[in-house]
């Protein structure tokens, strides 16, 4: 039986653009199971007929450590896609030029308000993010809009962002891309 | 003034920091021993002149090292000091951080010299005769030589292998500066030209390809062989080579040791490699939008490099397109305050984006305006010109020099503009391109033809 109050925080995180990660940060910093995601996975199959009879594609039941919904039969880029493609590519850059990307995933790490500032101040970025059309400045603002709001990155209490399970995927989509092209 | 050496090396060694950094400089530049002259004076007058050490500053002069052989020659043409052997070798032996790994070249000179001690020994007239006892003699040191080398060789590069570690224990703290692809390299070299030699040297069983080539191992072997009727001289031999062979289990652990972070670094470096191709292979994209025109200059959705991705695809904001069904007239809920509260934060406030990137043109001030018409008011025109705009252009150039900027040409032909009747100039259909440094400017050609005096 699905629950009253977290199927409505569902529908409401969703129809927002929202994706629903299998992880959240708790109150001490650590990840724990997000209990929306449990919620979906208890009653799978009803919330999947329920956004494809409203005409949305469900995309997560097939395993993956996240849910989200898009409209049925538009397998294209979106303008926040695009948003998103592009801020998270400017993370990685900024992190693996400097630190290792585990400070993007382990819960030690994260990236802190320097290190947004940093990126706030770097001009290719600032190029980038202009090309992009993210459309707000500073970019740590189209981050928090794009990316945190999203649940693209998860802000610990103490304020440090970390990717979440889908930032996490969209990392490792990255990487198998590239690992073997010559650009 | 000649000085008693075991003087002047206490006297150096209390200024040992000034002459660590000219080992540095030797570390740092192919250890050739030389060092560029100023590089010495400066340090000596900022550490020994400026002290009450009246023998320091005396002694430890330019001229004064060199008279006394430390400073091995001092070659005034090229302006470099070239510094003693030993005492780059006793700096070394100081400071483990300062010495120097025996690579495979310094490995494969030991060999070469044991075998050829060994083809001699093989070669004279047997035990007993005065160039035995030569080249014996010469062997006992080269084997005493060797055991110190390697001896300090395996604790360089623990040394070495701290400093990995050190720099590998960065990538746990998220806040400070690590570089995957650097401690990468370094690595690498540290195997390959260092630890890997070592091993090969010191290992018992090992072999080489090549006719009549024998390891150290093996020509120690032959030489302990050859004295197999002289027990005592083979015994002796052979406890020296188990000293060095001995530090194969410690270059061995140092490997081990190594090898770990080798694993971790490989795969950050791999992932640092991955996303610079993603990163550079955006950049192309972005590259080929920096023509300066006003259209197609953002980076689109129908992009491949975009569509790519999988992870995730058309996400939106769907409920923007149920507008109408979410401002029911119902009794007011939490709902009502969620919907407002996600609808605020996701509200994108479009700020006016000053983007100062090299792409836009700088702003022509009020002032420089003032100057340019007043400039096309005095200017004599030539009556016939074929191309106005480079003609203003050639013109504002040589009134302006190098303050002279493309918008200036802008300014010039707003002026000029202005004060020709338009029945005097032609607008030619061919199209033409001016380039002033990283600006340029497309426009059709427009001739001037003035029959009689101008009245510009």
């Amino acid at each position: 039986m699905f629950d009253k109050r977290k199927s409505t925080e569902i529908y409401h995180q969703l129809m927002n653009g929202k994706v629903i990660n299998k992880h959240k940060i708790i109150n001490d910093g650590t990840k724990a199971i997000n209990p929306l995601y449990d919620e979906i996975i208890e009653s799978l199959d009803d919330y999947s007929k329920q956004y494809i009879m409203a005409g949305y594609e469900f995309v997560g039941s097939e395993g993956l450590p996240y849910f989200y919904i898009r409209e049925a039969g538009k397998d294209y880029i979106s303008d926040l896609d695009r948003k998103v493609y592009i801020l998270l590519l400017i993370i990685f850059r900024y992190v693996s030029q400097r630190y290792s990307m585990d400070k993007l995933t382990h819960e030690a790490g994260g990236l802190s308000a320097f290190d947004l500032e940093e990126i706030d101040n770097d001009e290719s970025f600032k190029e980038l993010v202009h090309k992009a059309q993210i459309g707000v400045i500073p970019i740590s603002k189209g981050i928090e809009i794009n990316l945190v709001n999203k649940n693209f990155m998860l802000a610990k209490p103490t304020g440090e962002l970390l990717l979440s399970d889908v930032g996490q995927a969209f990392l490792e989509e990255v990487k198998s891309i590239y690992s073997n092209i010559e650009i | 003034m000649k000085i008693q050496k075991a003087s002047l090396l206490i006297k150096i060694l209390e200024y040992k920091d000034v002459f660590f950094t000219l080992l540095d400089y030797v570390n740092d530049n192919d250890n050739s021993n030389d060092v560029p002259e100023i590089i010495y004076l400066q340090l000596y007058n900022k550490y020994i002149a400026k002290n009450d050490d009246t023998e320091a500053s005396q002694w430890l002069t330019l001229e004064s090292l060199t008279e006394n052989d430390i400073f091995v020659h001092n070659d005034k043409n090229a302006g470099t000091i070239t510094l003693q052997a030993f005492l780059i070798e006793t700096l070394r032996f100081i400071d483990i951080e300062r010495a120097k790994e025996l690579s495979s070249t310094d490995f494969e000179k030991i060999r070469e010299q044991f075998q050829s001690i060994w083809e001699s020994v093989n070669s004279c007239s047997g035990i007993g005769s005065e160039h035995y006892h030569e080249l014996m003699s010469n062997f006992n040191e080269l084997l005493t030589i060797t055991l110190s080398k390697v001896k300090r060789n395996v604790e360089v590069l623990t040394v070495q292998a701290d400093d990995i570690a050190t720099k590998f224990d960065l990538r746990h703290d998220h806040n400070t500066s690590y570089n995957a692809s650097d401690l990468y390299q370094k690595l690498s070299s540290l195997f390959e030209s260092y630890v890997y030699p070592s091993l090969e040297f010191t290992n018992p069983k090992m072999e080489l390809s090549g006719f009549g080539k024998l390891t150290f191992v093996q020509v120690i072997d032959e030489i302990i062989q050859y004295h197999s009727k002289s027990p005592k001289i083979a015994s002796q031999i052979g406890y020296k080579k188990t000293a060095v062979t001995s530090f194969y289990k410690d270059i061995k652990r140092v490997l081990e040791k190594l090898e770990r972070y080798y694993r971790f670094v490989e795969i950050d470096r791999a992932n640092y490699l991955s996303i610079e191709k993603a990163f550079n292979h955006l950049g192309q994209e972005v590259e080929r939008l920096r023509h300066g025109k006003q259209r197609n200059k953002y980076l689109t959705n129908d992009l491949e490099i975009l569509n790519q991705y999988q992870t995730f695809k058309n996400l939106a904001f769907h409920k923007s397109k149920f507008t109408k069904k979410l401002t029911w007239k119902a009794p007011l809920s939490t709902i009502h305050f969620k919907q407002w509260f996600e609808d605020l934060k996701d509200t994108e406030i479009v700020e006016e984006v000053v983007h100062d990137s090299v792409l836009n043109a700088p702003c022509i001030s009020l002032q420089r305006e003032k100057e340019i018409i007043e400039w096309c008011m005095a200017h004599n025109w030539n009556r016939n010109v074929d191309d106005i705009h480079q003609y203003i252009q050639t013109e504002l150039k040589k009134t302006f020099s190098s303050q002279y900027i493309l918008t200036d040409l802008l300014a010039g032909l707003e002026s000029f503009f202005a004060v020709v009747d338009s029945k005097l100039y032609k607008r030619s259909p061919k199209k033409e391109k001016i380039t002033e440094g990283k600006y340029y400017m497309d426009y059709l050609i427009i001739s001037l033809t003035v029959g009689e005096p101008s009245n510009v």
